[in-house]
């Protein structure tokens, strides 16, 4: 402890006395003039980037991303999931009771008496012809197979798939065409969101 | 940093210019080549069949026809199990009908669009004639060809509902000379069927659709004429209107 503290006093004495001597120092008449030079002969330094020219280069600047299997798994079935409820939202799908048709598609309901069926799907222009989504609910008391989508305005030609195998046009639809195959599609004109006819 | 921008802004650029001409028909032609690959590997089209129904498609993009509902069409034959045979006949014949609504729509001097091409042509198989669209294609003065798509759809709706085919020529000459045969007209044939209900026969119905057209109103001016209100038109939602 005492070694330490006389170490302390020592440096201390000794910084004073060179501090007093840099004071009393000459620096001779031409420092001004070596400061200056010394300053001119440093490289100048780099001009403010433009703001849009930093953003730029943040956006092209490749950078590190660090991400577990399991969080990379997660984002990755969530980005499938957004993917297919966008593309099953343009087409309408098939619609729980009570769900609201999204924004520019209009409500439908579609009706078939088939007592016998086990099973029966919607496929038609709006779907692809794919009965993937589109299976219909079957009523026990009245025999009817029932399913609510949301389309979008326009023409749409479409049939009942029976029990996977069997195309059935619709019975009530006013409007069919001729499907190219023998038989006929029936047709439904959407009309625009707000039910109005025309 | 300078170079990969530069590579950047090159493939923006392909994109902007590329992706405007070729979406639509690069996803048809995706799509069917995908719906007949699994149709052999599942067996229900022979390889023969699956060559003859992608070179029919091809044919018809080279005449410059829309593919995308020949795409639809290949899905619809397989989604109803029909053999591949049958499904290259309806291939064949719908590029006839398009052939020749394409060719037809060209005669009155425009350049018909994809959508006008598949609007005249699905009407012929909802049971437009060819005669009768060629009749609408020589009324004076020659109408644009989305206008004259227009008519050939609004006539085969009409036909359906057994409107009366001279009536039907009637109003759509005049809807054609006026210039105001809008889109919206294709639903005339439900303000038939309204009017049926309501007791109006179907000479008056023609009479105050061809004033109508004349004075260049809309089908809402048609219903007003009529007498209909708005709740007289307007359907409870789940009631798609057919």
């Amino acid at each position: 402890m005492k070694t330490d503290m006389t170490h302390d006093r020592d440096v201390h004495e000794r910084l004073k006395a060179e501090l007093r001597a840099l004071g009393q120092a000459d620096p001779g008449p031409d420092f001004a003039a070596r400061v200056m030079e010394r300053v001119g002969s440093r490289a100048p330094l780099p001009r403010p980037r433009p703001r849009l020219g930093s953003v730029v280069t943040w956006l092209v600047q490749p950078r590190t991303l660090r991400v577990s299997p399991l969080g990379g798994l997660a984002a990755a079935a969530c980005l499938l999931l957004a993917l297919g409820l966008a593309f099953r939202g343009g087409t309408g799908g098939g619609l729980g009771g009570g769900t609201d048709a999204p924004q520019g598609l209009t409500p439908v309901t579609f009706v078939l008496a088939a007592p016998g069926a086990r099973e029966v799907a919607v496929i038609g222009s709006f779907n692809g012809w794919n009965a993937a989504g589109w299976t219909m609910r079957h009523d026990g008391a009245t025999g009817l197979w029932t399913l609510s989508a949301a389309l979008p305005p326009g023409s749409h030609e479409y049939v009942f798939l029976v029990d996977g195998t069997t195309p059935v046009p619709d019975a009530a639809a006013a409007l069919s065409a001729d499907d190219g195959f023998g038989s006929r599609n029936s047709v439904l004109l959407v009309k625009h969101g707000d039910g109005s006819l025309l | 940093m300078a170079r990969s921008f530069s590579i950047l802004l090159a493939a923006a650029v392909f994109l902007a210019v590329a992706l405007p001409w070729g979406p639509a028909a690069g996803l048809a032609r995706a799509a069917s080549a995908a719906s007949l690959e699994k149709a052999r590997d599942e067996g229900r089209l022979t390889p023969e069949e699956s060559a003859a129904i992608e070179a029919t498609i091809e044919q018809a993009r080279a005449q410059g026809l829309p593919t995308a509902p020949f795409a639809a069409k290949v899905d619809e034959g397989l989604a109803k199990r029909i053999p591949g045979r049958a499904i290259l006949h309806a291939l064949e014949s719908m590029r006839d009908d398009y052939a020749f609504s394409r060719d037809t729509l060209t005669q009155t001097g425009g350049t018909p669009s994809p959508e006008d091409i598949a609007l005249t042509g699905d009407s012929l198989r909802l049971g437009l004639s060819r005669q009768e669209l060629s009749a609408l294609a020589a009324l004076k003065p020659p109408a644009p060809a989305a206008m004259l798509a227009t008519a050939a759809r609004t006539l085969a709706y009409l036909k359906a509902v057994d409107f009366p085919s001279a009536l039907s020529t009637g109003i759509l000459r005049q809807g054609l000379a006026s210039g105001s045969l809008t889109p919206g007209w294709t639903q005339l044939f439900r303000v038939v069927q309204r009017a049926r209900e309501a007791g109006v026969t179907d000479q008056a119905l023609a009479e105050a659709a061809t004033r109508t057209l004349l004075d260049g109103g809309g089908p809402a001016e048609l219903l007003q004429d009529l007498g209909f209100t708005g709740r007289d038109t307007r359907q409870a939602p789940g009631d798609a209107g057919n």
